[in-house]
């Protein structure tokens, strides 16, 4: 391991890929904290950018990008009471009371000393934990990883939003536009529409561009804003929070990052879901919970902390198994399908100088957050108050030429917009993205495993009962399946029963409808 | 809430009909690449009958509307349709004519469709930015743009 760790080490020691980190880190950190832009839509945006890169280069620019938008989502949070991502909202409870109170620098400093602490925690977890199920993993065959890929599948209840029709949905059509192409075992043309442009499948990355860079231009639009969205906001004064308050939340990041970095290996289970569980957490154990909601600090280092831990524990399945849990996960995948690198076991095992970058690259981006977030948090009053409907048209011409630069291939425009225009129509008819992307991810790795299989049980599927490990992960599936369900099932009896009582997990909920993905 | 329900009903007709066409084209597939699209197929058609049932008996039992409805910024379906007009003309426009006067337009357009009015910032935030992205993507990434000029 060591030596693997040193081989990492020396693949990202260069200028060209410390330099990427350090944009990596800033443009997610502008991106995060302006309201309506996405660190997913940050990553879309910029896969295409890293296709002319190296591989290690291109990752760790990549992982920069994810983690230091998740913690720029706080600043809006804290700054405006706007949540710049998903993964703020619990941050604007005790954030935004914070700076109303004239201490906006504390409030700050905290979320950046958190996010950094959730972060490295959940690197270490990352490398740990990966290596060891990727090791396991080597022993999978073909009913295995249809397995596996139905565990990824089974998320789709969580992540479905509130309907969960509509959530499978969703998931239906994504796993039709995984069909498109050529059947990679046959070659038999499906749903091609005689185009030749279409031969290949649906080109991945296209798809996310367009679901996440043209889509926020869309509702932007849809919205029809005035141009004048500046909003007064306070003053930041110091952001050093001194060591005393350091030690006073060291309990409160620990607990936060161990909750999302589990929070985070679980497929489907959100970033949203981490934060608002360690706010409630933090909540019920605090002596003073009454000032939770008033201005805590704690109730803005318990978020921060945990939204950063999902960072690293939302990359082991995608690392050691192959699958996405999330959206986020989603578009690394495109990015190591760019590179022309494959996940799983196999990553280690071929790449392992790339595979430990990628971990070593989240440790530098952590550690990097923490200077550049405290420099930069003095200029944020005036990247904030970019009007949205300025960026609108920034936006679309990097999803475009950043798409057409992947292939030279201008079709891949064309399935940008089309993209865009179907997240739109889901949107509208309030139907979740998320399902969508993983299942276009993972479908074609479902049928082709499953036929495998098929073929070597000579068409009996009594291979998901007889391979102990199949069985295992498909039983898991089930559970990982019925468990939001029933749990949506019993919250809904309970406020049948109690109307009036708004618990977290109510406004993690809410707050998954106003903002379907990171 | 009808208007909801309403909208999930014809959004259940329009997956059946989805899920019933990829059926058919999968029934001219061969034994074998057929089946997995026949699954998916099965799945869209069930899903969408479930949210039309759903839909229908929802409408049944939502209450009469009393009062006045809540006021609520209506949608600018204008503004987005015409997003999506200056999208599908830069598509064609950048191929024929090339890469940075249709970014130019399109970056301008579409701060102006959003309600950007300030022409002092819009002209040369759209004027840079098109030939920030040409430069970058030529000069540094290598990519040759389509088109009769540059």
């Amino acid at each position: 391991m060591l030596g693997n760790i040193m081989a990492g080490l020396g693949a990202l020691m260069n200028f060209n890929t410390l330099l990427f980190l350090f944009i990596g880190t800033l443009v997610g950190l502008i991106i995060g904290a302006l309201p309506g832009l996405t660190g997913n839509m940050a990553i879309a945006l910029m896969v295409p950018v890293t296709f002319t890169m190296d591989p290690v280069t291109a990752l760790a620019f990549l992982t920069s990008i994810y983690c230091s938008s998740i913690f720029g989502g706080s600043i809006s949070a804290i700054l405006l009471g706007i949540p710049g991502t998903i993964s703020s909202f619990a941050t604007t409870l005790d954030g935004y009371p914070m700076a109303k109170k004239g201490q906006a620098g504390t409030a700050l400093g905290v979320s950046t000393l958190s996010s950094v602490f959730g972060g490295l925690f959940s690197a270490v977890v990352l490398m740990c934990l990966t290596v060891v199920l990727a090791e396991f993993a080597l022993t999978f065959g073909p009913a295995e990883y249809f397995a596996v890929a139905v565990l990824g599948l089974s998320c789709i209840a969580s992540i479905g939003g509130k309907s969960l029709t509509k959530g499978l949905l969703s998931g239906f059509i994504g796993l039709f536009f995984a069909c498109v192409g050529m059947d990679p075992q046959t070659g038999v043309k499906r749903y091609t529409f005689g185009s030749v442009n279409l031969l290949g499948g649906i080109t991945m990355v296209a798809a996310l561009i367009g679901l996440f860079g043209v889509i926020s231009v869309l509702k932007s639009a849809e919205k029809g804003s005035s141009g004048k969205d500046t909003e007064a906001m306070p003053e930041v004064d110091n952001v050093w929070i001194g060591w005393k308050m350091c030690k006073k939340l060291l309990p409160t990041w620990l607990r936060g990052s161990i909750i999302g970095t589990i929070v985070g290996i679980i497929p489907g289970a959100g970033t949203n879901v981490a934060t608002f569980l360690a706010y409630d957490v933090e909540k019920k154990i605090s002596k003073d919970p009454d000032s939770f909601g008033q201005g805590d600090p704690k109730g803005v280092a318990a978020p921060e902390s945990a939204n950063n831990g999902v960072t690293g524990g939302s990359m082991v399945p995608l690392l050691a198994l192959g699958v996405p849990g999330n959206a986020t996960s989603a578009l690394f995948l495109g990015a190591l399908m760019l590179q022309g690198l494959s996940v799983g076991p196999v990553l280690f095992t071929d790449h392992a100088d790339i595979a430990y970058a990628i971990f070593l690259a989240f440790f530098i981006a952590n550690l990097l957050m923490w200077p550049l977030g405290l420099f930069l948090l003095r200029y944020m009053k005036t990247i904030l108050s970019v009007p949205e409907s300025l960026l609108g048209g920034i936006i679309l011409a990097f999803c475009v030429t950043g798409v057409y630069s992947i292939s030279s291939n201008p079709f891949d425009v064309a399935v940008v917009i089309f993209f865009g225009l179907l997240g739109y129509v889901f949107y509208k008819f309030d139907i979740p993205t998320a399902p969508l992307i993983v299942c276009l991810v993972l479908g074609s790795m479902a049928e082709s495993n499953l036929r495998q299989a098929l073929v070597a049980s000579k068409g009996s599927l009594n291979f998901m009962w007889t391979r102990p490990i199949t069985l295992v992960v498909l039983l898991i599936s089930v559970v990982s399946f019925f468990v939001p369900i029933i749990s949506k099932a019993m919250k809904a009896a309970r406020k049948r029963r109690s109307p009036d009582v708004v618990t977290a997990g109510d406004i993690a909920e809410s707050s998954t409808e106003e903002m379907d993905d990171d | 809430m009808t208007v909801t329900h309403k909208k999930d009903m014809g959004l259940g007709v329009a997956a059946i009909a989805f899920g019933a066409w990829m059926f058919a084209e999968a029934m001219q597939l061969k034994s074998g690449p057929d089946f997995w699209p026949k699954v998916v197929a099965a799945g869209i058609i069930l899903l969408g009958a479930l949210i039309f049932v759903m839909g229908l008996m929802g409408l049944r039992k939502a209450p009469a509307a009393k009062g006045p409805a809540k006021e609520k910024a209506k949608p600018q379906y204008i503004h987005v349709a015409a997003v999506m007009v200056v999208l599908v003309a830069y598509y064609f426009a950048f191929q024929t004519i090339g890469y940075t006067i249709p970014t130019f337009l399109m970056i301008g357009a579409t701060a102006y469709i959003l309600g950007y009015r300030n022409w002092k910032v819009l002209l040369p935030t759209s004027l840079l930015t098109s030939i920030a992205l040409y430069l970058v993507f030529t000069k540094l990434f290598g990519i040759r743009f389509p088109g009769a000029f540059f």
